[in-house]
């Protein structure tokens, strides 16, 4: 091939074959194209089929899955631990959730606008991205020491304010409350960061354009802050209603579901179903469930957006 | 608006901010209090706000328990192997889905590959753990290595496409009309400038393997458990030893502290899916 710069005709001749490259590129996503299907569609196609099966293989009488029809999925409607759960979940995800996201708005624009050295918004940005990079397990670890009962750091610091201290993991809503303070601690750094990122992308002008119009401060951030973070503000709600759908670790070391099956949310149900019950088909159906409430919600925050946005 | 209102929310907003960064600080200042507390010291009212009497004990009984030593080595391997696994081909893909987008036509299969991710993990691990027993996967560690792909590898294939998307083309064109191949352009152009998205990548995949807990504990047994696998039982003696624990949770939340701080513009980034520029 020349190396030559100056003809026109060659240079040509040198981007042809990029309009040929047909092969490379399937050949460099094929691999992990492979791997996505082998690992997660491959056995999740396998536990679609499972769900509409009845399958009980305990290790003393092994046998194999016998086709239910939709007998897993009638008894999920019917089950009361079940519905349980789905409650605990409907309070955690929607009061826990919400608050993480506003909470991390509010912090992130304050971040932005009334902390004027730019090292200290490293620094504290930095600062509260570390509980993220914190085990989901090790934090529920340090909420259990925190929230003991008697001796707990918490209670400690209300008995030294004079209160008599809750008892944090030993009832229903004070249970949930307190996975919620864990979570709350460990993930506000995702809406925060993801909120100051897109406040900072607002180019100046358009609040210069505002002051110049007379807008006040309340107006500038009503008409300019607000839509411009909409979109953000959204994913940040999907990205942590994802995982509220998924909360295991904490729950699993802080409360065990307990007080009894009080404090149980659907993927810890599911993982009581599926590895202690060993119901394989019902703890199957109930995967899909979340997975379909997963993608549900997910399809509504985008809904919700795209009629907002065409105002 | 006047000044006075202005300075009130500004105010306002700083009170806020502080009690935030309290309440961040104050567990992982926790945390430090109770693993160099004796244990005499640990659950008392009113609580010992620092470690009188500051010992090392704890950290010892880590660093010299066999069960733990080993379990760190396990998350060490683990870890790092699924983190090559996943990097090689999520940066392989999303340079072809960065590169040819009639790969990846409006985004659609870069973004389904992404939303696997929004599964719940019970649902992939419930058949795995059966197909694992068929084929004699369950309790190795490269069980668990190709496991972690599940959550990894559409990471990194959407983090290296958004870092790989952020070089412009015209660069490799300039290349190409300098008469170098694909391949050359790519090892002498793209990869010195994509090479500290792929470090970021690289590390926040090997933070999320390190912290996995639920694939661990259904997957391995006692010749493959992780840290995680061993912090639930680490309880079960007369007394707690908190002062162990909270050692032991310092010791392993070190690692990816450090990442943050080294690596801290691109894991942020990384974090938040490639939204955050900081």
């Amino acid at each position: 091939m020349s190396t030559t710069r100056d003809s026109l005709q060659e240079r040509i001749a040198v981007r042809i074959p990029i309009r040929r490259e047909k092969l490379a590129p399937l050949l460099l996503v094929g691999p992990a194209l492979v791997t996505v299907f082998l690992v997660t569609i491959g056995p999740m196609l396998w536990s679609l089929w499972l769900s509409f099966n009845r399958w009980t293989p305990s290790s003393i009488a092994y046998q194999e899955p016998t086709f239910n029809g939709i007998g897993n999925f009638a008894w999920l409607f019917t089950e009361g631990r079940f519905w349980n759960s789905v409650a605990n979940f409907a309070y955690y995800g929607g009061v826990g959730v919400t608050i993480q996201v506003l909470l991390g708005t509010a912090l992130a624009l304050v971040l932005y606008n009334y902390v004027e050295r730019r090292s200290v918004r490293i620094g504290l940005l930095t600062l509260f991205a570390v509980p993220m990079m914190i085990a989901p397990l090790v934090a529920g670890r340090i909420w259990q020491l925190l929230f003991l009962p008697g001796g707990g750091a918490v209670n400690g610091i209300l008995g030294i304010v004079g209160s008599g201290g809750l008892p944090w993991l030993q009832s229903r809503w004070l249970g949930l409350t307190s996975l919620m303070i864990a979570d709350t601690w460990q993930w506000v750094g995702l809406p925060l960061l993801i909120i100051y990122g897109g406040r900072a992308s607002i180019p100046d002008s358009m609040y210069e354009a505002a002051r110049v119009n007379g807008a006040s401060r309340w107006m500038q951030f009503r008409r300019i802050t607000l839509p411009q973070l909409r979109t953000l503000i959204a994913i940040a709600f999907i990205l942590r209603f994802m995982d509220a759908y998924k909360f295991f670790d904490k729950l699993f070391i802080m409360t065990r579901g307990g007080p009894g099956t009080q404090t149980e949310l659907p993927t810890f149900y599911t993982y009581i179903v599926g590895f202690s019950e060993f119901n394989i088909g019902r703890a199957a159906a109930l995967t899909w469930v979340i997975g379909l409430g997963s993608i549900l919600t997910m399809l509504l925050f985008w809904r919700f957006m795209d009629t907002e946005g065409s105002v | 608006m006047s000044t006075s209102q202005t300075n009130w929310f500004k105010w306002a907003g700083r009170g806020l901010l502080v009690a935030y960064t309290l309440f961040v600080g104050f567990p992982i200042y926790w945390t430090l209090n109770t693993a160099f507390k004796p244990l005499g010291q640990i659950g008392t009212f009113p609580p010992t706000l620092y470690p009188k009497g500051f010992q090392l004990d704890a950290f010892v009984w880590v660093l010299s328990n066999s069960r733990a030593i080993d379990a760190i080595l396990n998350s060490l391997i683990i870890a790092t192997g699924t983190t090559i696994l996943s990097v090689i081909l999520g940066a392989l893909a999303g340079y072809a889905f960065s590169r040819f987008s009639w790969v990846d036509p409006g985004g659609h299969v870069s973004f389904w590959l992404l939303s696997t991710r929004m599964f719940p993990p019970v649902a992939v691990v419930l058949p795995i753990f059966f197909i694992y027993g068929r084929l004699g996967l369950q309790d190795t560690l490269i069980g668990l290595i190709l496991l972690y792909l599940t959550f990894n590898l559409p990471l990194t294939t959407w983090l290296m496409r958004d870092f790989f998307d952020k070089i412009p083309t015209s660069f490799e064109e300039a290349a190409f009309v300098d008469g170098y191949s694909r391949f050359q352009a790519f090892r002498k152009v793209i990869f010195p400038l994509v090479r500290p998205g792929l470090v970021a990548t690289m590390m926040l995949a090997w933070v999320f393997a390190w912290n996995e807990f639920l694939f661990a504990w259904i997957i391995t047994g006692n010749s493959t458990s992780t840290y995680t696998t061993i912090l639930p039982t680490l309880i079960e003696s007369n007394q707690i030893q908190w002062n162990n624990i909270m050692a032991m949770a310092t010791v392993v939340a070190t690692p990816p502290t450090l990442i943050l701080i080294a690596f801290r513009d691109n894991i942020i980034e990384g974090m938040t899916l490639g939204m955050t520029d900081i």
